[in-house]
């Protein structure tokens, strides 16, 4: 019955020394060349403050914002940031925080704030998120700005902005509204617009959530009704029709936070990929003709392994390996992996969360932001997510689990497994934060992408991604006969060792908007051997021999590249 | 001795799930034991308020106080009182310091409240004074739960190098090596899990979606068939038995399933969130009752009988919910409790009009027909004018 005093002392042994072996990290010594800088003071934006109103009540909405990211406000090449600013309670707050900032790239690594001189500063409201792209094809980029209420367009009219929100046909749905989507969805040269639909929640009906039965807290979204996501036709003329019904978007649960448009079943159409909370993930398959069939059940992309619905939040979706096969990534809760779905055949994913290694070490973490980009330029997609908790002081009662949490940048070996670089390389994507918003642009021009994330209630953060090793090729698409923006675009881009697969999106991510530039990495490679741009109407071109280094334009029939 | 065995069987338990190390008290009083023994038994039962006054009892004839504070910290924990539990368990300790289980059992409490640090802790207590598979396997689970998964494997192993035939660690791994993407070697420890207890669904469960998973679905549609016809409440089981079918091409009888998987999660996200609130305030009767209802309505009535069971610790003079415990047991085809608990009822309030009536329709359904006629001129007794029990009445005349 008693243990000898040995026994004792080796169980403890054993105990710590396998505590010990946890720390450690599968890193060669190529992924910790990686480094990100944090320059978002010398940048300039480091009084921006997120704002939630909060005041005590403990509203569902205040958990939940915002995003941001990159436009070209002023068509000079560079980007220029654009970011939610949040919102108070009307009769709750004395003062108002503005809807949204605005910030100019000065092109030397510094930006200032242009929001009152582009003609954002007079809207209040309560507001979520951000797409972007030129709606009514005159060459700028315009932008659609979700809130709690009433939802915004504004069109870029040469560097400053109108809200032609009022009799657009988008101004009458005053629903919880989240991520937007920008797409072609029936290929008549006008973007299309998706608007993700959250809960049906109002200061009237909210509910007493607690976690330690005394205290209110944070709701999770089980305890609301979702709100069906609408779908807006681009007449062509500045007006949108609500076609959601019409074109095969109900029924659908609602509570969605994020969009991405694929084409999975490469037949030219562009299908979507919605993430949803607590409900399960949807799948569009567009018919051919701008309606669509939802097939996320059938196709097994919906649900966890177990068949339960996770709380998905941003979602990306690409080729990240040899398979040529499309990817879902989809960010989820604390104790759900994020979610990796790879088009297997036919109507068909399969679930690749702990197969690509990426399904556990997102256990511990709660993920909003997430999207696909080319961290090191090496020709493959990595993935990063911003991540963050929603119920404030999470660690006291539920363990292992914290509000604030670092970000994580999963590089992938190319072909589809991922590690996990940050608790290797630290620095600032180490540094805990209450993630939200995540995008990526390359704002300095240097041709590696750097990162955008915002948080909930507090700053802003540009990580400059200071990896400069390797060659690169960026590359801008005009469609002259589809959408100008050449959204739904597919690039091919072939080196020695490799095919990259791209495409020219809105979307993905949480609330957030990227640049619509393509990054092929080349890696040590000097050129890129071939592209080729299949267009939104199905015509294709190709190119030869196109040495990186440097940022090109393609427009659609030209057959020729014009570098910037 | 033989006696002794079932009270071992359950004096290291924390949840009726798991599998437990029985030692031998070698101390305990002959007297003792048989109240401790109808005490497991009551708590089997979830009858808590019975267990808790035969520890009492129990407690009157023994010196050896450490059995009879475990015994009641056992009863706490069922309850999730995890304070009182806690309090018992160190009762227990101070009682007897080297007094085998008690740190595991705290460490199941900690891990139930996701206190996974402190249940390292106690597991590790344990461990040192008893380095036995269960509180091996319990502290893999812990370093699961905080993302250790290296020291989880290895406890889990250490755990089944101590007892090759332990399936819940061969489970666990199993798990472990399904999150880590190794497919190959869950299977295998999912495999030795469900050859060791083959009558374990959970088991056979986890070994079935590892098959689909590995596109090997059409070797799994047997034993997803038999999981759902055993839990049809199952939506896992209905989601991984649509998806194998539609793959081996039985594409309407697949989405039958996919169609009820949702269906079943609907009801299932609601049972989650009445735990969660169970959880939250472990004081409201009436939370257990509501978790109770739904999971009756789901067919998960052992579950339903113990959360009302828990409502009925905290409200014992609660007629209503002990109406709905008498209903339960009817539904589970068990007449004699449901009667004896609706005398019970009606003992301790005779103008429960209701009661009568349920105690009349079930003494006709078994063809006592003075007794139903009895309790329904009870009805009346006491209302005069109730349409059912005059209905009753005359039906049960004209026969």
């Amino acid at each position: 019955m008693s243990p000898c005093p040995a026994g004792k002392i080796t169980v403890f042994f054993v105990v710590i020394l396998f505590i010990a072996c946890d720390s450690k990290q599968p890193a060669s010594t190529k992924k910790m060349q990686i480094n990100f800088t944090d320059v978002t003071a010398t940048a300039g934006l480091a009084n921006f403050r997120h704002v939630t109103g909060a005041v005590g009540d403990k509203w569902f909405p205040e958990s939940m914002g915002s995003g941001g990211g990159f436009i070209d406000y002023n068509g000079d090449g560079w980007s220029d940031i654009l970011l939610v600013g949040g919102g108070t309670w009307p009769g709750k707050s004395v003062a108002v925080a503005p809807a949204l900032f605005l910030y100019h790239n000065n092109q030397d690594g510094t930006f200032k704030n242009v929001t009152a001189a582009a003609g954002l500063a007079d809207l209040h409201t309560y507001g979520f998120g951000i797409t972007v792209a030129d709606y009514d094809n005159d060459d700028d980029q315009d932008f659609f700005f979700t809130t709690i209420w009433q939802n915004h367009l504004f069109r870029n009219d040469g560097g400053t902005f109108t809200n032609v929100s009022l009799g657009s046909g988008l101004d009458k749905d005053l629903l919880w509204s989240t991520t937007a989507i920008f797409f072609d969805a029936d290929q008549d040269g006008w973007v299309d617009l998706y608007v993700g639909s959250y809960v049906d929640w109002s200061p009237e009906n909210d509910i007493w959530c607690t976690l330690d039965g005394s205290t209110k807290n944070y709701c999770t979204p089980e305890l609301y009704d979702g709100v069906p996501s609408r779908f807006y036709s681009n007449n062509g003329d500045g007006t949108f029709t609500d076609k959601t019904e019409q074109a095969g978007f109900l029924p659908s649960p609602g509570k969605m936070l994020g969009a991405v448009e694929l084409d999975f079943n490469n037949d030219g159409w562009p299908d979507l990929a919605v993430a949803s909370d607590t409900q399960r993930d949807l799948l569009y398959v567009n018919n051919g003709d701008g309606t669509f069939k939802e097939i996320g059940a059938v196709s097994g992309m919906a649900y966890d392994e177990n068949g339960r619905a996770r709380a998905g939040m941003g979602i990306d979706a690409s080729v990240v390996d040899n398979s040529g096969k499309e990817t879902i990534f989809v960010g989820n809760f604390s104790k759900e992996m994020i979610s990796v779905f790879r088009h297997q055949s036919g109507n068909f994913f399969e679930d690749r969360a702990a197969l690509s290694k990426i399904g556990r070490p997102s256990l511990m973490t709660l993920t909003f932001g997430l999207f696909l980009f080319d961290a090191e330029l090496d020709g493959d997609l990595d993935l990063f997510t911003a991540n963050g908790h929603v119920q404030i002081g999470i660690e006291h009662t539920q363990d292992g689990i914290y509000y604030r949490q670092p970000s994580h940048l999963f590089l992938n070996d190319g072909d589809g497994h991922f590690f996990d670089i940050v608790p290797s390389i630290g620095g600032p994507l180490a540094q805990p934060i209450v993630g939200r918003g995540a995008a990526y642009s390359d704002y300095d021009k240097n041709g590696t992408l750097d990162i955008l994330v915002t948080e909930n209630s507090g700053p802003v953060h540009l990580f400059r991604n200071d990896n400069n090793e390797n060659n690169f090729l960026r590359v801008n698409v005009k469609s002259t006969t589809g959408n100008r923006n050449g959204l739904s675009t597919k690039l091919v881009g072939i080196t020695k060792n490799k095919r990259m697969e791209r495409r020219v999106k809105t979307g993905s991510s949480f609330m957030s908007h990227s640049e619509t530039t393509v990054t092929f990495g080349l890696g040590s490679e000097e050129a890129l051997d071939s592209l080729y741009v299949y267009w939104p109407n199905g015509s294709m071109e190709r190119f030869h021999n196109i040495h990186g280094g440097k940022e090109i334009n393609i427009t659609e029939g030209r057959g020729k590249l014009a570098v910037q | 001795m033989r006696c002794l065995i079932p009270l071992l069987l359950f004096l290291y338990c924390c949840t009726s799930n798991e599998k437990q190390v029985v030692d031998v008290l070698s101390s305990s009083n002959p007297r003792t034991n048989r109240f401790l023994l109808k005490g497991s038994d009551a708590l089997k039962q979830h009858n808590f308020i019975q267990a808790l006054a035969l520890a009492d009892s129990a407690d009157k004839y023994t010196v050896q106080k450490a059995d009879i504070h475990f015994f009641k910290g056992r009863i706490y924990s069922e309850l999730g009182r995890f304070t009182e539990a806690e309090q018992a368990y160190k009762n227990a300790l101070k009682a007897t310091p080297s007094y085998r289980g008690v740190w595991n059992n705290l460490g199941n409490n900690a891990y139930r409240q996701q206190n996974f640090s402190q249940a390292v802790d106690y597991y590790i207590q344990e461990i040192t004074q008893n380095q036995a598979p269960i509180p091996l396997r319990a502290l893999g689970r812990a370093f699961v739960e905080l993302g250790k998964t290296d020291s989880a494997r290895t406890f889990f192993q250490k755990a089944i190098d101590l007892d090759m035939n332990y399936a819940a660690a061969h489970f666990n791994l199993a798990q472990l090596e399904e999150d880590e993407g190794n497919f190959k070697q869950a299977l295998q420890h999912a495999g030795r899990a469900y050859g060791i207890e083959p009558d374990n669904f959970e088991y056979r469960y986890v070994y079935s979606t590892l098959l689909v998973q590995m596109d090997r679905g059409s070797e799994a549609i047997f034993n997803l068939r038999k999981i759902v016809e055993k839990w049809p409440w199952h939506h896992g089981a209905h989601y991984n038995l649509g998806r194998a079918l539609i793959r081996v091409g039985q594409k309407t009888d697949g989405e039958n399933h996919l169609e009820q998987a949702e269906r079943v999660r609907a009801a299932q996200a609601k049972i989650d969130h009445l735990e969660n609130t169970v959880r939250a305030l472990p004081d409201d009767p009436y939370s257990y009752a509501a978790l109770a209802f739904a999971l009756r309505k789901v067919g998960r009535y052992n579950d339903a009988m113990h959360s009302y069971k828990v409502a009925l610790y905290l409200e014992p003079e609660n007629f209503d919910i002990w109406n709905n415990v008498a209903n339960l047991y009817l539904i589970q085809g068990d007449t004699i409790t449901a009667l004896a608990t609706y005398n019970y009822i009606v003992d301790r309030n005779p103008t429960l009009t209701d009661i009568w009536l349920n105690m009349g329709v079930v003494y006709a359904l078994s063809n006592q027909k003075t007794k139903a006629r009895n309790a329904w001129k009870q009805v009346l007794a006491y209302q005069s004018d109730n349409a059912a029990a005059l209905n009753y009445l005359k039906k049960l005349n004209g026969n």
